[in-house]
């Protein structure tokens, strides 16, 4: 079983620019798969690896797992950006729930408020390149973003 | 829908689908106890060669999993992880699989086989002399 | 300066001849087939510069002198590719300077101070240009050297099937961050796409073993783990054991040994009867 392969180079590179490729909103349990596949056929399309398509899934599973645990549901947003030199994706989940009171706490392992393990957003910070939060009671928006070099 | 679990000699087996919701995971941790403690295995092999995310949420319940079923007399090994999940997971943090892993199902079965042997064999019968 | 433009224009062979001289003349050693297409590149210079003075009034600006420019920074990557240093790049260049200075002296009838006003924006407009191919030397070594480390990157990291569910990486280089990520995604799949129970990473071939690096490889043995693989990690040297146990790195989940040969037995030990080929038992 071959698990990983290297990018196929005789495949057209899409042209460069910016696209909104998914929003999913965040409902149910099934939705969480829908985002994940989703982000994950997103980032095949601009041209990022096995892993990276995978980390991606991953982050998001957490992210959207987040808004339906702590505020019933929300919005999940997938973007590319193509550059000559970059590709880059962002994931945006966004919700009107109580919104995360300690967010220092909440990029900490351990923390939780919820009765999960408090992971969720810690390995999230671990798996992107950059990570912002923007939240408030009523509102928070969480955007993930991975950039890699072409 | 639940995910069936198998039964070879002493050994639960099941394999996860590549999507699985959370209450599907649940409940196969509830169906897998309950055949345990059933008297019906010494073991639980969870192949996840189709799981192609496997998250913080999921990780958690596998492993609670597999302390559940050793507290029940048995032993859990996990078989099949890809290597894409294996990356992700050990970068999001240290021990976020807490339990036996085996290469493939095969793999798992026999690493539960030397387990239960190493421990003197079925939990439920009077070792032969 | 349309004077400067004009003279350039009805001297563009005679320039372009003597700057050829100079060429030959800088760089000696270059192969005459590269001459040739550096002559090429040179011409079209002088032409855009021409066509920059005829047009504009020597301020260096406008999308003629973005031509000039642009030919400036091919000239300098057509240089780094025949192996002409920055120095010869930089003076041959330079050189316009004087050839096209003493054009100017030759032709022209104008005055002492149109005369110096006319050189001036000449050597504005070349210094210009040398700095451009300096930077863009510099740019064109730097992306050569970037390729050839991804090739370097390529080549050094192969993994051998050496025996029945044993695979062998060894790491030669430096340990960086985006490396030990790579060496750790095609460990992953050497050992999936082999069926591999045992990984042998030996790293005898790597200068410095700290803390940073030891991370990388307890990351690797944890996801080898998961896989329900082992990874066994061999050639520490003396050095890399004094620093890894004063930085107190715990390495107490690795199987460690001094040497490659050490590394095999162990991979045999773990293996047990699997390793001569005996089947494992079905319970």
């Amino acid at each position: 079983m071959t698990k990983f392969r290297p990018p196929d180079r005789s495949e057209p590179e899409p042209p460069p620019g910016d696209e909104t490729r998914a929003v999913v909103d965040i409902r149910a349990q099934d939705d969480i798969l829908r985002a994940r596949q989703a982000s994950r056929g997103a980032a095949a399309a601009i041209g990022f690896g096995t892993v990276d398509q995978t980390r991606l899934a991953t982050v998001v599973s957490e992210l959207t797992r987040n808004a339906l645990i702590y505020a019933g549901g929300g919005a999940c947003r997938v973007l590319t950006r193509l550059t000559a030199r970059e590709r880059s994706i962002v994931i945006e989940v966004e919700d009107s729930g109580p919104g995360i009171a300690n967010v220092a706490g909440a990029l900490t392992r351990g923390y939780s408020t919820g009765g999960g393990l408090g992971l969720g957003l810690a390995a999230v910070h671990k798996l992107m390149d950059d990570l912002t939060i923007e939240t408030c009671p009523g509102h928070t928006l969480v955007r993930a973003g991975m950039t890699r070099r072409r | 829908m639940r995910v069936p679990i198998l039964r070879l000699g002493r050994v639960l087996l099941t394999s996860l689908p590549a999507d699985l919701t959370d209450q599907q995971v649940m409940d196969l941790q509830i169906d897998a106890l309950a055949l345990i403690q059933a008297g019906k295995a010494d073991g639980l092999v969870i192949d996840i060669t189709a799981a192609d995310v496997v998250d913080s949420y999921m990780a958690r319940i596998l492993s609670e999993t597999a302390k559940m079923v050793k507290i029940m007399g048995g032993v859990a090994v996990l078989a099949g992880m890809q290597p894409a999940v294996a990356l992700t997971l050990v970068e999001m943090g240290r021990d976020m699989i807490d339990m036996e892993t085996a290469f493939d199902l095969e793999g798992g079965v026999a690493k539960v086989g030397r387990m239960v042997a190493s421990r003197g064999g079925r939990h439920d019968e009077v070792p032969t002399a | 300066m349309h004077g400067v433009g004009q003279i350039l224009q009805q001297n563009r062979a005679g320039v372009l001849d003597a700057w050829l001289a100079k060429l030959r003349d800088t760089a000696p050693g270059a192969q005459p087939g590269s001459l040739q297409l550096l002559k090429l590149e040179l011409g079209t210079l002088v032409e855009k510069l021409t066509a920059y003075f005829l047009l504009d009034d020597g301020d260096g600006a406008g999308p003629a002198f973005k031509a000039v420019e642009e030919q400036a920074a091919t000239i300098s990557a057509a240089c780094v590719r025949d192996g002409l240093t920055p120095m010869e790049t930089a003076t041959l260049i330079l050189s316009l300077k004087t050839i096209a200075g003493e054009m100017l002296d030759r032709e022209t009838s104008a005055k002492a101070t149109e005369l110096y006003r006319m050189r001036t924006a000449l050597d504005a407009v070349v210094d210009r240009l040398a700095l451009i191919t300096f930077a863009a030397f510099v740019e064109t070594r730097e992306e050569i050297i970037k390729r050839q480390g991804r090739a370097l990157l390529d080549l050094a990291t192969p993994a051998l099937p050496i025996w029945r569910n044993i695979i062998l990486m060894p790491l030669v280089g430096i340990i960086d961050t985006q490396r030990a990520r790579q060496v750790m995604e095609w460990l992953l799949e050497a050992l999936s796409r082999e069926e591999a129970r045992i990984a042998i990473l030996d790293v005898t071939g790597v200068p410095l073993i700290d803390s940073r690096v030891a991370l990388h490889l307890t990351k690797t043995v944890e996801a080898a783990r998961l896989l329900g693989s082992q990874v066994i990690v061999t050639g520490i040297s003396p050095d890399a054991a004094q620093t890894l146990v004063k930085l107190d790195v715990d390495l107490s989940n690795m199987i460690t040994r001094g040497t490659l040969r050490a590394g095999l037995a162990e991979a045999f030990r773990l293996l047990g009867p699997h390793a001569k080929g005996a089947h494992e038992t079905m319970l």
